[in-house]
C-alpha cells in the first residue's frame, strides 16, 4: 500500500498537511508535514501537484548508520538510536518531503498504516493503493 | 482551553518600528477573535472623527479563534479599520490563507498604526518585521504584486495581501486582494491602506500553532467535518458556490436589474451557476475548508477565481449586462485594480440611469459593454469621468442629482438583493454597522428564499436582532458564513472545540455586546437615525414585474419597523443605548449618555 494523489479531486485545502503535522508533532503547522501540496496559482493558471513519500528506498540506501528500515507493513521506521542526526537522507530524498526537526530527520511513516493525511482528505484526492 | 498564542504584533509605518505585546486576555473573553476584538481594540485605540485616511487611522488584521486548526471553514480574517466610504467603523473580511498564516506565525493578530512617507511594503516571518521599499512594486496591480514578491523574496510560501492602483489614489471602494481573487471589499480598506503609502504583506508563519492536546482536536475536527460537511446545509457551496442565487433571487423577484428599477432579469439564465459550472476549471479551498467554494473558471480565454454573486447581479443585471464573459472580465480587472465590485457596479448602475433620465450624460447606458469594460481602470486610475465615478454613488447624487434611486445607505453601495421583495432587508442594510450590507442580516433566506412573509413588517425587527447578533460572534469566532449556523448550533461548537459552556441566551447576549460595541463607535462619530433609512425608491417605486410586482414599503411601515427595532435593542427612538442595557452588557464606560 502506498499513497497516492488524485489531482484532479484535490480541492488545495491542505487539511492533509495539518494532519501530518499534529500527529507527528503535535502542532498545527503545515510546513512541518511528510507531504507537500501545491495549488497556487501561477501564470494565470493554478499549478497543483503533489510531493508525497513513494517508498522509493533512497533514504534507507544513503543512510550510513542503516537507521531506517522498511517495514513488513509497508512503512518507513528510523531508529533514533542508530541516527546520527547526519541529514544525508534529507538532502537524497527525491520527493523532499524528509525535514530535520530536533536533530533528527522526520520521515514519513504512514502513521503506522493509518495515515491520517489520507483520513483528513474528505475529497479522497489522497488515498491508499 | 486556550486558543490563543498570547501575542498581538504591532507595527508603526511611522517610525519604522515594531513590538510584539500580549494580548488582552480580558477582552479576549468577552469578544473572542476576528471582529469582536477588533473593534473593542479600534474603539480604545481611535479618538472620535479622525480622518479615516490620515495617520491617526489604523488597520487591525484579526483572524478567527479557530484559524490555522484543522477545523474547516474558520480561516477568515478580518480588518478593522473606520471606513472612508461611510465614516464608520468597518470590518471587512477575507478567506484565503492569511488568516491560518497569522497563527502560524505565532500571533494571534496585527495592528498597523502610522503612516510611511514612502512606498512600503512589510515583510512579515513570524514576529520580526522588515520594512521594505516598495517603489518597484507601486503601481501594479494586485496579480503583478503576488507574483512579483515571490520573485524578489525567492520563496513561494508568503502569503500576500496588497492594494492596487485603486488603493494607491485612494478610492473609497478599493479593496484588499490575496491569492489573486480574494477580497476584503467592502468599505474601502485599499484606500486607508494606500494613504498609509502601504503597497503588500507578505507574512511567513513557520513556529507553528500550538494548543493543549492537539491529536484529540484533530480527531474530534475530523468527526465534526465528516458529520456536519458537504450536507444538505453547505453542499451548494462546494457544488454551485454563491452564483447558485441568480435563480433564487430572479424566481423571487428580488434580483436587482437596471439599477434596482426592477428585480427581475430576463437573461439571467446567462449569468447562473449551469452557465459558469459549464466553464468550471478547478474549485479552490481556504486553508483548512472543505467547501471549496472558490470557482476557477476559463471562459473564451479569460481566466478568473469567480464571479461571485454580489458580482453577477450588482456588476451584471443590475448594469443591463448579461454577457458571462463581460462580467467575468469586469471582475477580474477590478480584482487587479483592488476595486469592489458591489460599489463601482452599483456606481456604473446609477450613472447609467442619470444618463438614460438625462440628468447628466456620462456616456453610458444600461448594457453597453464596450463602455462598462473600460471604467475599472478609468476609476481606479481616477482619469476621465473616473474622477467622478471613483467618489461612489452617494457623492455623485449630491452633485449631479437622484439622490432617491442613489443605492445606498451611509454611503455604502447596495449589495444584491432588493429590499422591496423582502422587507426585512432594508432594516437589515439600514442598521448595519458599516452602511447597506447583507451579511450582518440575511432575513431575505427566510423571508423571499423561505417561508415568511416577505412583504410585512411583522416580526422582522426581532429576526433582523437576531441575525445581526449571531453574525457579530459569528464573524468574531471567525467561522465562514457558509456554515450555518444558529446559536444552539454554536454553543454545541464551542463546548467541543473550545470547552466552554454557553447557553444560547448567552450567547446572544456576547453577539448583541458586540453589535452594541459598534453601534457605540458610530454614535460617536454622530450616526443617528436619520442615517439609518433607505433611498427614496425603497419607499416610493413600485416594482415593475417579477414576484414582487407592485411592491414597495410605505414609508410609515419602515419608520414603525426602525422604531421597533430600536425599542427591542433598547436603544432610543435616536437609536442610542439606554444605560441599563449598556451595564448590562458592560459597555457603559465607553459611551456618555448626554
Amino acid at each position: 500500500m502506498n499513497l497516492k494523489f488524485v489531482k484532479e479531486k484535490c480541492i488545495g485545502c491542505h487539511l492533509c498537511e495539518l494532519a501530518c503535522s499534529t500527529t507527528r508533532l503535535d502542532i498545527f503547522n503545515p510546513k512541518e508535514a511528510n507531504l507537500i501540496i501545491t495549488y497556487q496559482y501561477q501564470d494565470d493558471d493554478l499549478k497543483v501537484k503533489a510531493e508525497l513519500c513513494n517508498l522509493c528506498g533512497k533514504c534507507i540506501k544513503v543512510c550510513p548508520e542503516g537507521a531506517i528500515s522498511l517495514e513488513a507493513n509497508n512503512y518507513l521506521i528510523l531508529n533514533k538510536a542508530l541516527c546520527n542526526g547526519c541529514g544525508i537522507c534529507k538532502s537524497a530524498c527525491p520527493q523532499g518531503v524528509i525535514f530535520m526537526k530536533d536533530n533528527f530527520p522526520q520521515i514519513c511513516n504512514m502513521c503506522k498504516g493509518k495515515p491520517q493525511c489520507v483520513k483528513s482528505c474528505l475529497h479522497q484526492a489522497l488515498i491508499l493503493k | 482551553m486556550s486558543i490563543y498564542t498570547g501575542n498581538i504584533l504591532r507595527i508603526n509605518l511611522s517610525y519604522e518600528k515594531f513590538n510584539l505585546e500580549k494580548l488582552n486576555f480580558s477582552w479576549a473573553e468577552n469578544f473572542y477573535g476576528g471582529k469582536g476584538l477588533g473593534f473593542r481594540y479600534l474603539i480604545e485605540e481611535l479618538a472620535p472623527k479622525i480622518d479615516p485616511l490620515g495617520k491617526d487611522n489604523k488597520l487591525i488584521f484579526f483572524p478567527g479563534i479557530f484559524s490555522g486548526t484543522p477545523l474547516s471553514s474558520s480561516s477568515k480574517l478580518c480588518i478593522i479599520t473606520k471606513s472612508p466610504a461611510t465614516q464608520t467603523i468597518l470590518d471587512s473580511s477575507v478567506g484565503g490563507f492569511l488568516a491560518s498564516e497569522i497563527k502560524f506565525a505565532g500571533l494571534d493578530g496585527i495592528i498597523v498604526e502610522g503612516s510611511s512617507i514612502k512606498p512600503v511594503f512589510l515583510e512579515i516571518i513570524n514576529a520580526e518585521v522588515k520594512f521594505h521599499k516598495a517603489e518597484f512594486l507601486w503601481g501594479l496591480s494586485t496579480h503583478e504584486v503576488e507574483y512579483k514578491l515571490r520573485e524578489t523574496l525567492k520563496d513561494d510560501n508568503y502569503k500576500i495581501i496588497s492594494i492596487g492602483a485603486a488603493g494607491e489614489n485612494l478610492v473609497p471602494y478599493s479593496c484588499l486582494t490575496t491569492e489573486l481573487y480574494r477580497q476584503a471589499g467592502r468599505g474601502g480598506i485599499g484606500a486607508v491602506m494606500g494613504s498609509k503609502k502601504l503597497k503588500a504583506i507578505a507574512i511567513k508563519g513557520t513556529k507553528g500553532f500550538k494548543i493543549d492536546r492537539p491529536k484529540e482536536f484533530l480527531k474530534k475536527a475530523q468527526n465534526y467535518i465528516n458529520k456536519k460537511s458537504l450536507n444538505k446545509n453547505n453542499l451548494w457551496a462546494y457544488t454551485d458556490g454563491t452564483p447558485i442565487i441568480i435563480s433564487m433571487a430572479n424566481s423571487s423577484g428580488v434580483l436587482p436589474t437596471r439599477n434596482f428599477q426592477m428585480a427581475t432579469f430576463r437573461q439571467s439564465e446567462k449569468i447562473n451557476s449551469q452557465s459558469i459550472n459549464q466553464k468550471l476549471k478547478k474549485r479552490k479551498a481556504c486553508f483548512g475548508c472543505v467547501l471549496a467554494c472558490g470557482k476557477f473558471i476559463e471562459i473564451d480565454g479569460v481566466k478568473i477565481e469567480g464571479p461571485e454573486y454580489e458580482t453577477l447581479s450588482i456588476a451584471g443585471s443590475n448594469c443591463g449586462i448579461s454577457d458571462l464573459k463581460a462580467i467575468s472580465l469586469f471582475n477580474k480587472i477590478c480584482d487587479q485594480y483592488g476595486l469592489d465590485t458591489i460599489s463601482l457596479g452599483n456606481t456604473i448602475a446609477f450613472v447609467m440611469e442619470l444618463t438614460e433620465r438625462n440628468m447628466y450624460d456620462f456616456g453610458i447606458k444600461f448594457g453597453d459593454q464596450e463602455n462598462y469594460l473600460k471604467i475599472p481602470e478609468l476609476v481606479a486610475k481616477r482619469k476621465g469621468i473616473g474622477e467622478v465615478l471613483a467618489q461612489g454613488v452617494r457623492a455623485i447624487s449630491e452633485k449631479y442629482g437622484g439622490r432617491e434611486f442613489a443605492m445606498q445607505i451611509k454611503g455604502l453601495e447596495f449589495p444584491g438583493y432588493e429590499p422591496r421583495g423582502s422587507w426585512g432587508m432594508s432594516l437589515a442594510y439600514a442598521t448595519s454597522d458599516r452602511g447597506a450590507c447583507h451579511l450582518r442580516a440575511w432575513p431575505i433566506g427566510e423571508e423571499a428564499f423561505g417561508d415568511l412573509d416577505p412583504f410585512t413588517i411583522e416580526g422582522k425587527a426581532e429576526l433582523v436582532i437576531k441575525e445581526q447578533n449571531l453574525s457579530a460572534l459569528k464573524s468574531s469566532i471567525g467561522i465562514c458564513d457558509f456554515w450555518s449556523f444558529d446559536f444552539k448550533d454554536l454553543a454545541k461548537f464551542l463546548e467541543l472545540f473550545l470547552e466552554e459552556k454557553n447557553t444560547s441566551e448567552e450567547l446572544f447576549k456576547k453577539g448583541e455586546r458586540i453589535w452594541n460595541l459598534g453601534r457605540i463607535f458610530n454614535l460617536r462619530e454622530g450616526f443617528r437615525r436619520k442615517d439609518d433609512y433607505p433611498p427614496e425608491r425603497i419607499f416610493k417605486d413600485p416594482l415593475p414585474n417579477g414576484k414582487a410586482k407592485g411592491k414597495f414599503i410605505p414609508k410609515a411601515e419602515y419608520d414603525k419597523m426602525l422604531s421597533e427595532y430600536y425599542n427591542l435593542r433598547a436603544w432610543n427612538e435616536e437609536g442610542i443605548p439606554n444605560l441599563e442595557k449598556l451595564k448590562e452588557l458592560n459597555l457603559e464606560t465607553l459611551w456618555k449618555i448626554s
